[in-house]
């Protein structure tokens, strides 16, 4: 017995608004970032059910590239907190770092 | 070989992280030279490619025709100009050259591809590739914290906006069940257009898209981004990555949603003008000029838009259509963009931040030829003729009217007439104020051959509008 399309897109869905409402409603530079990580999963499931539906590999081959680029992202992101952790504010709060307004 | 000019640039960006390791200290200016070479010769074999039939590589993922050569020419045409830009820059703030210039090249690279992807798989790499770099080039100055807090900004908002963006990508291939972009149009073709998915899709896409070329309302992080960053960061900011996105949106919108173009037009017209409106506006009371010169450039996202909404996929390479109108004004907008951001750093100099409009007093005095050169690129932005600025927004209208949207032309129109008020603004500070600080200005060959390749261009591509019309025009038969 397989899981039907629409379940797995379902799940998708609400992962990703899960992840759309916690970049913008949570504070925390972690967390707003963990939240964009929970997007591109959104994604991944997305694509790799896709996939499975139409029965060809294109969609799996995406979600490589997906999660190539997140580890990326988060290689080149935390990179960017610890200096600014660092350099500027022993802070997380992002409501903090407003230097630049107007 | 197809992709020749982005093997060139690879190695490039490559050869130069390795160099600025091994090389001693006092050595290190070479990675200039080093990087002008390499953009010069990318660009040589990129214009080589010109006319030659279209090509594909890598199984179908990219593609090479007159469109990739066009913004491969605009891509490296950027990454020279930049190049020219920074040393001075780089110097009086110790900022690491190998750094810089091996980070621009991984981005000019995923520009490059950007504009040559045939498949989404490759589209969102190679953006990635692109905005990835720069998230790093905007906090390079890492014991500033304004260029930390820039760098935080762009990461966090770009992130999101990438992973709205590939959301979308994942139900365009959903609904297609195809990721490459011509067979997406071919199923688009076949099947029924009135399907709320597709809109859903389309409204994500724009968004992520959105974000990438600072579209209001997903404008957010564009001045904060751009004021932060180091100048010739911000420059290349400012000019690379937008064109870049405005070819996916292009890839995107066209080359894969073409059928679908009536779903999106008016969106589009209406988010061009939304985001012209606001963006002069807000420019109208800035005191920082690198914010100013930010809310300019979302203004012109605004501007470029329109060419997206007046598009007729089809329609080619006619006279007035759209997309050549949208791509004529690129390649208008980076040198007037790039040499007014190059004044900036120009006047970036030992305690002058630069940023202010005080710093501009009686420029016209200290610096004539420099305050020449703003002048024409602040009239130019303006969009005053015979300079290249009035020829683009003038094909950009006629665009919107031959499409049937008069009201975009108006909007467009009354949109440059009040972007006069804080252009001319920098005009006046620079001939019609006195100061009487003994301010230094920089000295250097680089930026000074910057100026003049950016103040030259953009005098000559308005008066002899033509061939440039043209280039654009044949890079467009592929749609």
């Amino acid at each position: 017995m397989s899981v039907p399309l629409n379940y797995a897109l379902a799940l998708a869905a609400v992962l990703f608004v899960t992840g759309l409402a916690g970049v913008i409603l949570r504070r925390n530079i972690l967390i707003i970032f963990m939240s964009i990580e929970l997007m591109l999963n959104a994604t991944n499931l997305n694509l790799v059910a896709f996939s499975r539906y139409f029965g060809n590999v294109n969609g799996q081959i995406f979600v490589f590239f997906v999660l190539v680029v997140a580890a990326a992202e988060a290689a080149v992101g935390l990179a960017i907190i610890v200096s600014l952790v660092r350099h500027y504010k022993d802070s997380l709060n992002g409501d903090e770092f407003n230097l630049l307004k107007g | 070989m197809a992709v020749l000019p982005e093997v060139v640039v690879t190695v490039l960006a490559m050869l130069l992280l390795l160099l600025d390791a091994v090389l001693p200290e006092h050595r290190k200016s070479g990675l200039t030279w080093l990087a002008l070479l390499g953009f010069v010769v990318a660009g040589a074999f990129n214009l080589y490619q010109w006319g030659s039939p279209a090509q594909s590589a890598y199984g179908g993922m990219v593609g090479a025709d007159n469109f990739t050569v066009f913004f491969n020419t605009l891509f490296l045409a950027t990454a020279i100009l930049v190049v020219l830009m920074a040393p001075a820059y780089l110097r009086e703030r110790a900022l690491p050259f190998g750094e810089f210039y091996s980070l621009l090249s991984f981005a000019v690279l995923g520009m490059m591809f950007t504009a040559a992807s045939t498949d989404l798989i490759s589209l969102f790499v190679s953006i990635e590739l692109m905005v990835i770099a720069v998230y790093i080039l905007a906090g390079l100055a890492r014991r500033e914290k304004r260029s930390n807090e820039a760098s935080l900004k762009y990461f966090l908002l770009g992130a999101f906006a990438s992973a709205i963006l590939v959301y979308g990508m994942s139900w365009l291939y959903g609904i297609t069940g195809q990721t490459n972009l011509a067979k997406i149009a071919g199923v688009l073709k076949a099947t029924s257009l009135d399907n709320p998915l597709l809109l859903m899709t389309i409204a994500l896409l724009a968004v992520g898209v959105g974000f990438k070329v600072a579209l209001v309302p997903f404008h957010a992080w564009t001045p904060d981004a751009y004021e932060g960053a180091p100048t010739p960061a911000t420059a290349f900011m400012s000019v690379g990555p937008k064109a870049a996105a405005f070819a996916a949106l292009l890839r995107i919108f066209i080359s894969a949603m073409g059928p679908a173009q009536p779903d999106y037009s008016l969106l589009f017209a209406i988010l061009a003008v939304l985001t012209m409106t606001l963006a002069n506006v807000v420019a109208i009371q800035q005191n920082n000029i690198k914010r100013m010169l930010a809310y300019s450039s979302i203004a012109h996202s605004g501007y470029i838009l329109v060419g997206l909404a007046a598009a007729q996929p089809g329609a080619g390479s006619d006279q007035v259509a759209g997309i050549p109108a949208l791509m004529f004004y690129l390649f208008v907008y980076t040198f007037m963009t790039l040499g007014a951001f190059a004044i900036v750093a120009y006047v970036q100099a030992g305690q002058v931040t630069g940023e202010s409009f005080d710093d501009y007093r009686a420029l016209g005095r200290r610096a004539p030829m420099t305050a020449i050169a703003m002048t024409l690129f602040m009239l130019s932005l303006t969009g005053v003729p015979p300079l290249a600025g009035f020829f683009g927004k003038a094909y950009l209208i006629l665009a919107a009217v031959h499409s049937g949207m008069a009201w975009l032309a108006v909007a467009m129109a009354v949109n440059s007439a009040i972007s006069a008020y804080y252009y001319l603004r920098v005009v006046v500070v620079m001939y019609m104020s006195d100061t009487t600080e003994r301010v230094p200005l920089y000295r250097s060959p680089f930026i000074h051959s910057m100026l003049a390749v950016a103040s030259l261009a953009t005098f000559f591509v308005g008066v002899f509008a033509d061939p440039f019309l043209r280039f654009a025009q044949g890079a467009t038969l592929g749609f």
